[in-house]
């Protein structure tokens, strides 16, 4: 196990890699550049601004920008920030936190929401609840999550006159004002966690409950209660934790726009400005940090499988 | 270990032989997946099956039957040996040529379902051999496949009918006619009439036998029904994970196994009489099949053999054909005492 | 012969939606297994023999009884409570199925689904109840039981994994259990070991054993009676020495001679019936089995025979019994489709008949 483990990291390192090329290779087809945006209107000569270029090091060509951000990289330098001469880490673990909040919620009530739901949609096969169910979660899905700050926020503001605060408090300073801020967020961003969820928690059930084995649980004289969550539900996590992996990759993009739409201060919000000013050495970073979280997430589902089905242990143990 | 000789039963070539035929699989073995070793799946076959004559291949599952099949019309790459086709080296062949040598070998197989494409119609499934292999085109083709389809009792009103139209024992009809697209000279019938209920799979037996006789075709037999395999194979290879154990004449290793593992196998086959299958309370066989993955040593079958001494647990037999019989077994409690081994 | 009925099954009739509408999977269905007997129901597929054992069960999934009655020790299964057939299921009638690997839950080890079945019923500690799984799967000839409690069913051969399910439909001594074609996934010589294993669990306790098989090796080993299904209808029952080796419906006739035996040879072609199982989409008119009959009249394409009592206790549909003549069937009557025409060399007919095949290692113990 801990061999495969290192493994996946080790796959996860390339992973990382590759993002970076793209990511460098990406920004070179982007139009306009850091220092066209700083000295724009001020009127600056073009020497001027090959010399600003050359002090940010943009001057050179991608491949040995790229060295030279690996070289730093490798000692934990991740480069500093055009405008502000930040630390790119340091900007990212001021911001990370909130969007962490953010994410969190969103996945973890869209996650437990969506298996809720999924399994009243399931024991109450084909009744209207059923029916209900499964409308919303089509709907849910259809619908992009800004749509749904957006309608939040106008439904909210217009026929309620309520909007949500737009200075970002911490949770242990004052636990009201957070969550009002966080709310419409993170709903915005879980709901098609919580479609995905209970669509997926439907069908496997369905398939589960309608399996031999769990006929064998009946012939035991199982309760229904014993036959859905000791077998059923258990036999259905497998394929509810492969969704939780996409959900987050939706979330954590979601994030990008919706901290923007609702002023807060996460790294989502970062990566936009940063996106807009053309400031290169945060976004690179942050794509990468995006991605190091997304991979050892992977990594985490991946031991969660093993833990839960002893076939996936077995097969790992023997190597294969 | 070398080919093992197989008995003339006639001046024919036979149209299939198989010699000393492997196929192992790698795996990787231990905490560390240290250590690769390898599940021989079939391990040193060699039959051979004579023009218009039927040997049936049989054994507990996992014994390597199917894998044998596939290997012997080169579905699966052998590890080693040798396959003869009508006298040509199989493995040898390439491209064209080997096309054309597996257009002569075709294969049934178990579920009639699931080997028939269920968005194709009949002249399509039936038809898609010919296309392949070239033999024929436009309104010939319509002609040919509503020919073959009345060779297995179905017609022309068929044609454009998709499987699931059809009942088991149609389906598997389809199965054979597009076996036959190509005229092949063998084919291997890998539990072909085992999904198939009772009533409808003597139906089937029928039909193989009748095109045995009118098309000369010879048969590779699959089927864990022993009965079944009785009836239809003319000779009989006993396999036990990955080796032949025994083969010969059907009618002489029925009537009287040489093998253990035959006594076993065959004593395991319930009798239809409600007085003899209560009273005679069937010969059990020790235990199960072990894992191919770390086979015992010596005799493979020694762990479950009731009659396993010393050396069956260090050496392994061979198999030895008995020139009176043509009968061969791997046992050594058969052994000439004349070989000098001890005994 | 055996005590009064444990299990009374009265004009049972079973439908299931399908897409192309309602279908009755069982009609009219009756039968009884007494206490200790073992009573094998006989079909292809499609006959509704394997719906019958879930009737009994109350584990139809879709599927929903019409009418009749299942009497199990007197009370009527078919107006239980769902709280009433749990207290019943695995308590006092267990079920044993076709594919044991799919038969046990993957995520769980073998003692803890054995143990499982032990605490759903008696009041135990779950020490208690693993200890007791332990015993129950030594008691099914599992090798190293204290060992293989712990191990997952894919670590299992497919005939431990059926001695698994055994123990389990057995930790509660049940006094009827339902075995639905429990050696059809198994090798031949694995069924022989599950086969006696069941027999002498059967002796050892009592149990009541409801056999339903396509196999009549499986039924002349283990039955004491038979019920034949076609179609959904009973079409014969009677003892096993009776229905087996003098059948007198048309459809068990031909069914027994096209199973391969021994005796026959291998240059004739098997009596084999002609035509399909029917579907029951589409059930024929009159007696179900007349488009396939060698001895079809008239009558049967429009009429539905009843089931005649013959002499003997055992009961046969076909109209033949009700004819003038009133004849049972003669015991040659070999005419069916695809006649036993010979296949050439003549010379190579059946020298080696069946007296001689168990020469090999089988004692009469």
């Amino acid at each position: 196990m801990i061999r495969y483990v290192v493994r996946r990291l080790g796959y996860g390192l390339i992973v990382l890699f590759l993002v970076t090329v793209f990511v460098f290779v990406a920004m070179t087809f982007i139009p306009s550049d850091a220092v066209d945006l700083m000295l724009a209107d001020t009127g600056a000569s073009e020497e001027q601004a090959a010399e600003l270029r050359a002090e940010l090091g943009i001057d050179r060509p991608v491949h040995e920008q790229l060295f030279s951000f690996l070289g730093g990289a490798l000692q934990g330098d991740f480069g500093r920030s055009f405008y502000t001469d930040e630390p790119v880490m340091q900007l990212f673990l001021d911001r990370i936190p909130v969007t962490l909040q953010l994410g969190g919620l969103a996945l973890a009530v869209g996650t437990a929401l969506g298996v809720a739901l999924g399994i009243l949609a399931a024991v109450r096969r084909g009744t209207r609840s059923d029916s209900a169910i499964r409308g919303v979660a089509v709907a849910g899905l259809s619908v992009p999550n800004y749509v749904v700050g957006l309608l939040l926020l106008t439904v909210l503001g217009l026929w309620f006159a309520w909007s949500p605060p737009f200075v970002y408090v911490g949770p242990t300073e004052d636990f009201a004002s957070w969550a009002q801020q966080m709310a419409l967020p993170a709903i915005a961003l879980g709901t098609s966690a919580v479609a995905g969820t209970t669509r997926m928690t439907r069908s496997s059930l369905l398939e589960n409950l309608g399996s031999q084995f769990i006929r064998t649980v009946r012939a035991k004289g199982a309760s229904e209660r014993l036959v859905l969550y000791k077998h059923a539900l258990r036999n259905s996590v497998i394929s509810v934790l492969t969704l939780l992996g996409v959900n987050l990759g939706t979330i954590l993009g979601g994030t990008v726009i919706l901290e923007q739409m609702f002023s807060l201060p996460g790294t989502g919000q970062l990566i936009y400005q940063s996106v807009l000013d053309r400031d290169y050495p945060v976004v690179i970073a942050c794509t990468i940090f995006y991605a190091g979280l997304f991979v050892i997430t992977m990594i985490i589902i991946d031991v969660l499988y093993a833990l839960i089905d002893p076939r996936i242990r077995a097969a790992r143990e023997a190597g294969t | 270990m070398s080919a093992e000789p197989t008995v003339e039963t006639g001046q024919e070539t036979p149209i299939l032989e198989v010699r000393d035929l492997v196929k192992h699989y790698p795996v990787r073995r231990g905490a560390f997946g240290r250590g690769a070793g390898v599940v021989r799946a079939v391990d040193g076959v060699s039959f051979r099956i004579p023009r218009g004559r039927t040997v049936g291949l049989v054994g507990e599952s996992g014994s390597g039957k199917s894998t044998t099949a596939r290997l012997a019309n080169r579905l699966v790459e052998p590890t080693s040996g040798q396959v003869l086709f009508d006298g040509a080296d199989l493995l040898a062949t390439r491209g064209r040529e080997l096309k054309a040598l597996r257009s002569r070998m075709q294969m049934v197989f178990q579920d009639p379902y699931g080997s028939l494409n269920p968005r194709m119609t009949v002249f399509d499934i039936v038809g898609e051999p010919l296309e392949v292999h070239g033999v024929s085109r436009g309104r010939a083709r319509t002609a040919r496949v509503t020919e073959l389809l009345e060779t297995v009792g179905l017609s022309g009103r068929d044609l454009y009918r998709f499987p699931h139209q059809f009942s088991g024992g149609q389906a598997q009809r389809i199965g054979i006619a597009r076996a036959l697209a190509t005229n092949p000279d063998v084919i291997f019938c890998d539990e072909s009439v085992s999904a198939l209920d009772v009533s409808v799979q003597a139906q089937i037996l029928n039909l193989l036998k009748r095109l045995q006789r009118e098309l000369g075709l010879s048969y590779l037999f699959i089927a864990h029904d022993l009965n079944v395999v009785r009836y239809m194979a003319d000779e009989l290879c006993v396999m036990y994970m990955g080796e032949i154990v025994e083969r010969g004449d059907s009618d002489a290793v029925f009537a009287d196994p040489r093998h253990p593992y035959t006594q076993l196998l065959l004593a395991a086959i319930p009798g239809h009489d409600p007085a003899t299958a209560k009273a005679k309370d069937r010969a059990v066989a020790r235990g199960e099949v072990p894992s191919p993955s770390a086979p015992p040593s010596g005799c493979r079958f020694h762990t479950r053999c009731p009659f396993a001494f010393e050396r069956c647990t260090a050496e392994a037999p061979r198999l030895r054909t008995s020139p009176a019989t043509g009968r061969a077994a791997a046992c050594h409690l058969l052994d000439d005492t004349s070989e000098g081994g001890p005994s | 012969m055996h005590g009064s009925p444990l299990l009374e099954v009265s004009n049972l009739r079973v439908r299931f939606p399908t897409r192309h509408g309602r279908v009755e999977a069982v009609s009219d269905m009756s039968f009884t297994v007494a206490e200790g007997e073992t009573v094998a129901i006989v079909g292809e597929s499609g006959s509704g023999k394997s719906v019958t054992a879930l009737s009994v069960m109350g584990l139809l999934n879709s599927g929903s009884i019409e009418s009749g009655s299942i009497r199990f020790r007197g009370e009527d299964l078919t107006a239980a409570e769902p709280r009433r057939m749990r207290q019943i299921r695995g308590e006092e009638i267990a079920m044993v199925f076709q594919n044991p690997m799919a038969a046990l839950d993957p995520l769980y080890t073998v003692g803890n689904q054995v143990a499982e079945a032990i605490r759903i019923h008696r009041d135990v500690s779950a020490a208690e109840a693993r200890a007791r799984a332990v015993e129950l799967l030594r008691e099914v000839g599992l090798p190293d039981p204290e060992r293989r409690a712990r191990s997952y069913p894919h670590e299992l051969s497919g005939g431990q994994q059926q001695r698994v399910v055994i123990a389990i439909a057995l930790s509660c001594n049940p006094a009827l259990l339902i075995a639905d074609e429990p050696t059809t996934a198994l090798d031949v010589t694995v069924e022989a070991q599950i086969l006696r294993l069941m027999r002498t669990l059967q002796a050892d306790h009592g149990t009541a054993l409801l056999f339903i098989t396509h196999d009549m090796g499986v039924v002349a080993e283990m039955a004491d009676r038979v019920v034949v299904m076609y179609a959904g209808k009973v079409v014969e029952q009677g003892t096993v020495e009776q229905v087996l080796r003098e059948p007198q419906n048309p459809y068990t006739l031909a069914l027994l001679r096209s199973i391969p035996s021994p005796d026959i040879s291998r240059d004739t072609l098997m009596p084999a019936i002609r035509g399909s199982v029917p579907s029951l989409l589409d059930t024929p008119s009159g007696c179900r089995f007349h488009p396939r009959c060698p001895r079809v009249l008239d009558r049967c394409v429009r009429e539905e025979p009843p089931l005649a009592a013959l002499p003997g206790q055992r009961d046969s549909r076909c109209w033949l019994h009700l004819q003038p003549d009133g004849g049972l069937l003669p015991a040659e009557s070999t005419d069916s489709t695809e006649s036993t025409e010979s296949t050439g060399s003549a010379d190579r007919s059946a020298r080696h008949g069946a007296g001689s095949i168990q020469s090999g290692a089988t004692g009469v113990s």
